[in-house]
């Protein structure tokens, strides 16, 4: 009886696992989308509204929805409130809240940690050029996770329950 | 005198402004302006003198260095160059407390017109200051019936004719045993009358005065005569023929016109065409001429503008 019951939560945790890493798997394109879509939106309120770059943060993280929102919102309130922090260093530090609360990979936030370089230190041409540069990025990137989420959900959810069984049967 | 020094420092990097503490107030609060220039000494201009600020430990100047200028733009421009283009253009960015920020680098041209500034290696820190009350001994000759009436102040540059105009701006608005409070429309084409930042003047021009800023000063008259209907019409350092015209315009509507211009004398003006023209017209009831042969702002002659007699005696002391 004890066997069945342990055997039952092996199975359970293994596929709790993977369904976890499958949803992760899932959700980093719609993350992705929605960081587009704030670097759009950024890219508006600077090209068009000539925005100061710490209300322009604000304004499009105004929305604090989703947790790319957040990290954008919350960058703009560090600029705020520290007139000495550079938009680099914001956006740094903002870098790792969105790894920890989303499920983009490093990769894709070096795309915004390499935007943070250049941002609001050149004209309108060339902040536009920037913004296009990351937006390219993110395409390459999303294509990328949006192959990888259709290729690999469900094998790695299936992973998850076949890998427990694997583990309880030869453990018996 | 009113300003506040050290509010210039919060603009600086750290490891600048960490030098400028060390410095004796009394070299630091009649600062009028620093220089800082890519890697070479940071300058300092006091009462017209230049010295370099020294390390107080190596007693060697202070070099300026490129992550001080990085530091420095960003304090300025709010990490937003972007939205400055305008100010790059013309070369000077205003900050709260009307302090203007001169910057140099390297100039892009589109169809033979500035574009913009790139790559800034030169900023110089113009620090505003106010001297309220300077104008008061003033009207009792530029006023009549209690109001006020048109002036014009002459005086070469570095004499005080912007101070003087500001703080005669703010008497003839504000209203003063003089002369009734005014409505006065300021057309400040280099914002170094208002110093307005995001659209409040950060120096004092009076309650009823509004502000063009960065407007052509002939544009912006007949602009400001269309749409505010002012009572006296100030502008600095006019001297084009497009300026007469529109001056000229400004008066037969019924304004006062109240304006600097750079010379010596009333003869100096005289040997301008554009100047000419505003005497031999009678233009301006009043000439303030200023120099600064007993200190800045030394109030040379008011002279009368019909009949360019003197109407006061050569007064002694400073104006501003």
């Amino acid at each position: 009886m004890l066997t069945l019951v342990g055997a039952g939560l092996v199975i359970t945790a293994t596929s709790l696992a993977g369904r976890l890493v499958a949803k992760s798997v899932a959700q980093r394109p719609r993350d992705l989308e929605v960081l587009q879509a704030q670097l759009l939106q950024l890219e508006t309120e600077i090209s068009y509204g000539l925005t100061p770059l710490k209300d322009a943060f604000v304004n499009v993280g105004s929305d604090r929805s989703h947790p790319v929102n957040r990290a954008f919102c919350l960058i703009g309130q560090l600029m705020r409130d520290n007139a000495f922090i550079s938009a680099e260093a914001a956006i740094i530090e903002a870098a790792t809240v969105l790894y920890d609360n989303t499920a983009l990979q490093q990769a894709d936030i070096d795309i915004l940690v390499g935007l943070a370089r250049v941002i609001g230190k050149s004209d309108l041409v060339e902040q536009k050029r920037h913004f296009c540069l990351a937006q390219t990025r993110l395409e390459g990137a999303l294509k990328e996770a949006t192959a990888t989420a259709q290729r690999l959900t469900k094998p790695i959810s299936y992973l998850g329950f076949l890998g427990g069984l694997a583990l309880v049967l030869i453990t018996i | 005198m009113t300003t506040h020094i050290s509010s210039i420092f919060q603009w600086l990097a750290p490891s600048l402004t960490k030098h400028f503490l060390q410095v004796d107030e009394e070299m630091i609060n009649p600062l009028e302006e620093i220089r800082l220039r890519l890697n070479r000494p940071v300058e300092l201009v006091a009462y017209g003198k230049r010295s370099f600020l020294l390390s107080p430990i190596t007693h060697k100047p202070v070099i300026f260095t490129e992550y001080e200028l990085e530091h420095t733009l960003n304090m300025i421009t709010g990490s937003s160059i972007y939205a400055l283009e305008e100010e790059l253009k013309r070369g000077y960015i205003t900050l709260p407390g009307g302090h203007r920020v001169g910057m140099c680098g390297k100039v892009l041209l589109s169809a033979g017109e500035i574009k913009t500034q790139k790559q800034i290696a030169s900023l110089n820190f113009r620090i505003a200051r106010e001297f309220p009350g300077v104008a008061k001994g003033l009207l009792p000759y530029l006023t009549e019936h209690k109001r006020p009436l048109s002036t014009i102040i002459v005086s070469p540059p570095c004499c005080g004719k912007t101070t003087l105009l500001r703080d005669l701006i703010r008497s003839f608005s504000d209203g003063s045993e003089w002369s009734e409070p005014s409505s006065v429309g300021l057309v400040d084409e280099r914002s170094e009358v208002a110093a307005v930042f995001r659209g409040t003047p950060q120096l004092d021009v009076g309650a009823r005065t509004d502000v063009l800023d960065s407007c052509p000063k002939a544009a912006g008259m007949m602009m400001l005569v269309r749409s505010m209907a002012p009572q006296v019409i100030a502008t600095d350092e006019i001297g084009s023929l497009e300026d007469i015209r529109a001056l000229e315009d400004s008066l037969n509507m019924g304004i006062e016109l109240l304006c600097t211009a750079h010379g010596h004398s009333v003869r100096d003006l005289q040997l301008r065409p554009a100047f000419r023209q505003i005497l031999s017209n009678k233009m301006f009831k009043r000439i303030v001429i200023l120099s600064r042969t007993r200190g800045v702002g030394t109030v040379e002659k008011i002279l009368d503008g019909y009949s360019l007699q003197e109407i006061k005696p050569r007064r002694e002391g400073l104006v501003c």
